[in-house]
């Protein structure tokens, strides 16, 4: 009985919600709740059909195959790129290993788009738990985006795979891949929040967001090329801080190099702002939902 | 008020709360006590919620973002203005209105689903609300993944639910269907898993939005029972419905609203006959509207005793008596003897089509019995303006002993349906008579109906 609740006329203050302290306390303490909605997400995709999980592997396998066959063999977007050939020199890269490098970068950008998208529709398509419970809205975002890393795990496995099978060497700086991934994380997860307001309110969101990470950013992202394909558009690559994670990627697991510190840096700097700034928005815009849902 | 055509929008506090409060020294902590609590654990103060009726959503959007220009994007509309009131540990208490009235705004603002647009409110404890049954359910999973998602949504961690999950699945009581997907299961079904789960978290202060009426009677009643208890155990109750009588059996308080204003908050008894009188009142405006010549609402002149009056005026109950065989007021009577009720009428127009009806009520407050004019097909005379009319009413008395109150109504009526109906005059608890208990001839039951025995001998 010691717990008294104030339910006022006064929306919650501006510095509190851009206090990274109350940010991270509050999503901890729901953190049972967030880690429940992230396996129901997780599960719920391919609930009640015949090949199940089954279908996390295969669509990945399936992409997998159909980029393959399109970016080796009919547009060869592949330019000639020296790789390590593991006895100290350099070989020029081979259609397998493109394929893996193709693929790395897929699967990362996969983990954003897939949080990203699926946000629009987040608070929109669940009214009652705007009016019908007392519900901590703003978890939803983070369990989709943890629900987005479960799934990447098959396609991470699928790279190691190909890692092992057709590159000479697996770099120990493989294990500074979560370092990279981080700003990615942040960026999708402060997008998610702000993606998921706005859409109660403007319905046109959900499709603006397909066509932006769906179609323009994912070809903007170096994913069949690479950032120096671009040569004189390059910089145009090292803004996109999704593009600055995919090459970083790239670097850690495949060639066993440091990635490129400067980009990160500002990719990691961008996230967080981007992040927190999506967590003060849902928060504050939050009062508004059950007005207009 | 007995003599005036009521409700004032005007709140009544119970005197006996705020003695209550005055004298509530014991104060206490624990769980399982019962007793007199000096804090609140619900206080309501002031509260109103402003709706912006918007033209499209996303001028609700511009509205948050571009307040600082001045400009409104809204039409106003007060679905809820100046309610305050405070709920004490263990009380449970109704809300009542029709639709419209507020009442699920102001649950929403209460359980926090909604923030308020004036005032605030305090609440003590862990809050389950059911605003609507399962609403945190998905279809696709099985009943005991739902329940441990419900456990979460209120606060609960997965090992507090092992812990409870037996319990659970006890009262729920659904069997097999716990390891099935929700959507195979009946709504009696979803009903019982919702319930199940509420009840299991423990909350200082349930919040429950008109779902009583799911389920099988057994579940209902096993409800009630798990209400009761949990309430004698400090458990807060608040409680939306349609229904008086379900008020009425749950709650010792209730709130009634109109048009998102408080009318009255006190004693649920006298909030559920103001209920009801407001919704005669308003059915017999539209009446009124479909009429012709009769005009608007006339004052009421006479006096008679009663709890509750209310009706156009146009003819007006101007005396109810009780009167035994010989025409003598009487207030006691046995079983068999024959009562009498007098209702004198005064009206202020030319009235035909009229009916006089009586009802008798029971100190349970249920009505036991009662007939109209028109129903026993005995048309009055016609009333000239400012003459008067008696009607006599009499029956033989085979109601168990007991205290009785009579409620009389003058009504114009010409189709069987009643869908015509307009109340002139009706005054609650205007008169009253007692039945003596009779050693010889004793009366178990609500009343005697005259019952053929007959012995023979075994096949």
């Amino acid at each position: 009985m010691t717990d008294l609740v104030l339910r006022t006329a006064r929306p919650a203050s501006i510095p509190s919600l851009l206090n990274p302290v109350s940010m991270i306390a509050n999503l901890w303490s729901r953190r049972d709740l967030i880690r429940q909605f992230a396996v129901r997400y997780f599960l719920a995709r391919h609930k009640g059909t015949y090949l199940g999980m089954f279908w996390a592997l295969l669509f990945p396998l399936v992409l997998l195959a159909v980029y393959t066959f399109i970016f080796n063999y009919v547009f060869v977007a592949r330019s000639v790129h020296m790789v390590a050939d593991g006895m100290g020199g350099a070989a020029e890269e081979t259609r397998s290993q493109y394929t893996v490098m193709l693929f790395l970068g897929l699967t990362v950008y996969g983990i954003f788009s897939e949080s990203v998208v699926r946000s629009a529709g987040l608070v929109l398509d669940n009214p009652n738990y705007v009016k019908k419970i007392v519900f901590p809205l703003e978890v939803l975002p983070v369990s989709a985006l943890l629900s987005a890393l479960m799934f990447s795990c098959f396609g991470l496995t699928l790279t190691v795979v190909g890692l092992f099978a057709f590159y000479p060497e697996v770099y120990w700086t493989v294990l500074l891949l979560p370092v990279v991934l981080a700003p990615l994380l942040m960026l999708a997860l402060g997008l998610a929040w702000f993606i998921s307001s706005l859409a109660v309110f403007v319905r046109d969101v959900a499709n603006i967001v397909l066509i932006v990470v769906g179609q323009l950013l994912f070809f903007m992202t170096p994913i069949f090329y690479r950032a120096d394909d671009l040569k004189e558009w390059a910089w145009l690559s090292h803004l996109n801080p999704v593009g600055v994670v995919v090459e970083a990627a790239r670097q850690v697991v495949l060639y066993g190099a440091m990635p490129d510190w400067k980009s990160l840096g500002y990719a990691t700097l961008l996230g967080l702002g981007v992040m927190q700034l999506g967590y003060a928005w849902f928060m504050k815009s939050k009062r508004g939902f059950a007005d207009v849902l | 008020m007995s003599s005036e055509v009521l409700i004032d929008p005007v709140v009544e506090t119970a005197r006996a709360e705020q003695a209550e409060r005055a004298t509530g020294v014991a104060h206490h902590d624990g769980r399982g006590m019962v007793g007199v609590s000096t804090e609140p654990v619900i206080a309501v103060r002031d509260v109103g919620k402003l709706y912006h009726v918007y033209a499209r959503p996303q001028d609700r959007l511009k509205q948050a973002m571009l307040r600082w220009r001045g400009k409104k994007f809204y039409k106003d509309f007060w679905a809820l203005k100046g309610v305050s009131f405070e709920v004490m540990r263990g009380e449970a208490v109704g809300i009542l209105g029709r639709n419209g009235a507020g009442k699920s705004t102001l649950l929403q603002i209460i359980a926090g689903t909604m923030a308020p647009t004036t005032g605030e409110v305090a609440v003590r404890g862990r809050v389950a609300a059911m605003l609507e049954l399962g609403a945190g359910f998905s279809p696709e999973f099985t009943g005991r993944d739902n329940v441990y998602m419900g456990g979460a949504i209120l606060g609960i961690t997965r090992a507090e639910m092992d812990a409870r999950y037996d319990q659970i699945a006890a009262f729920a009581d659904i069997g097999q269907f716990m390891e099935q997907p929700l959507k195979t299961y009946s709504s009696g079904m979803a009903a019982r898993l919702a319930f199940a789960v509420a009840f299991s978290v423990d909350p200082d202060l349930m919040i429950v939005d008109e779902i009583l009426a799911v389920g099988d009677i057994g579940f209902q009643q096993k409800c009630v029972a798990r209400l009761r208890q949990l309430r004698d155990a400090g458990l807060t109750m608040l409680f939306v419905s349609h229904s008086p009588d379900a008020v009425r059996s749950i709650c010792q308080k209730a709130l009634f609203l109109r048009d998102g204003q408080p009318v009255f908050y006190g004693p649920a008894e006298r909030a559920t006959d103001l209920y009801l009188a407001h919704i005669r009142e308003s059915t017999n405006d539209e009446a009124l509207k479909t009429e012709v010549g009769l005009g608007g609402p006339v004052r009421v002149s006479t006096q008679v005793k009663g709890q509750l009056r209310y009706g156009t005026g146009h003819v007006q109950i101007e005396k109810v008596e009780v009167l035994d065989a010989g025409g003598e007021p009487r207030r006691a009577f046995e079983i068999g003897d024959e009562v009498t009720l007098e209702v004198t009428l005064h009206s202020q127009i030319e009235a035909k089509d009229l009916s006089v009806s009586f009802l008798v009520r029971d100190m349970t407050g249920i009505d036991v019995m009662g007939t109209t004019t028109f129903d026993e097909r005995v048309a009055g005379p016609l009333i000239r303006p400012g003459g008067k009319g008696v009607v006599r009413f009499s029956f033989e008395n085979r109601l168990r002993a007991g205290n009785y109150g009579v409620c009389v109504a003058v009504t114009r009526v010409s189709r069987r349906d009643y869908s015509d109906v307009v109340v002139f005059d009706q005054v609650d608890g205007c008169a009253g008579f007692v039945v003596v208990p009779d050693p010889d001839r004793p009366v178990h039951y609500k009343f005697h109906q005259p019952v053929s025995v007959r012995w023979g001998d075994a096949k």
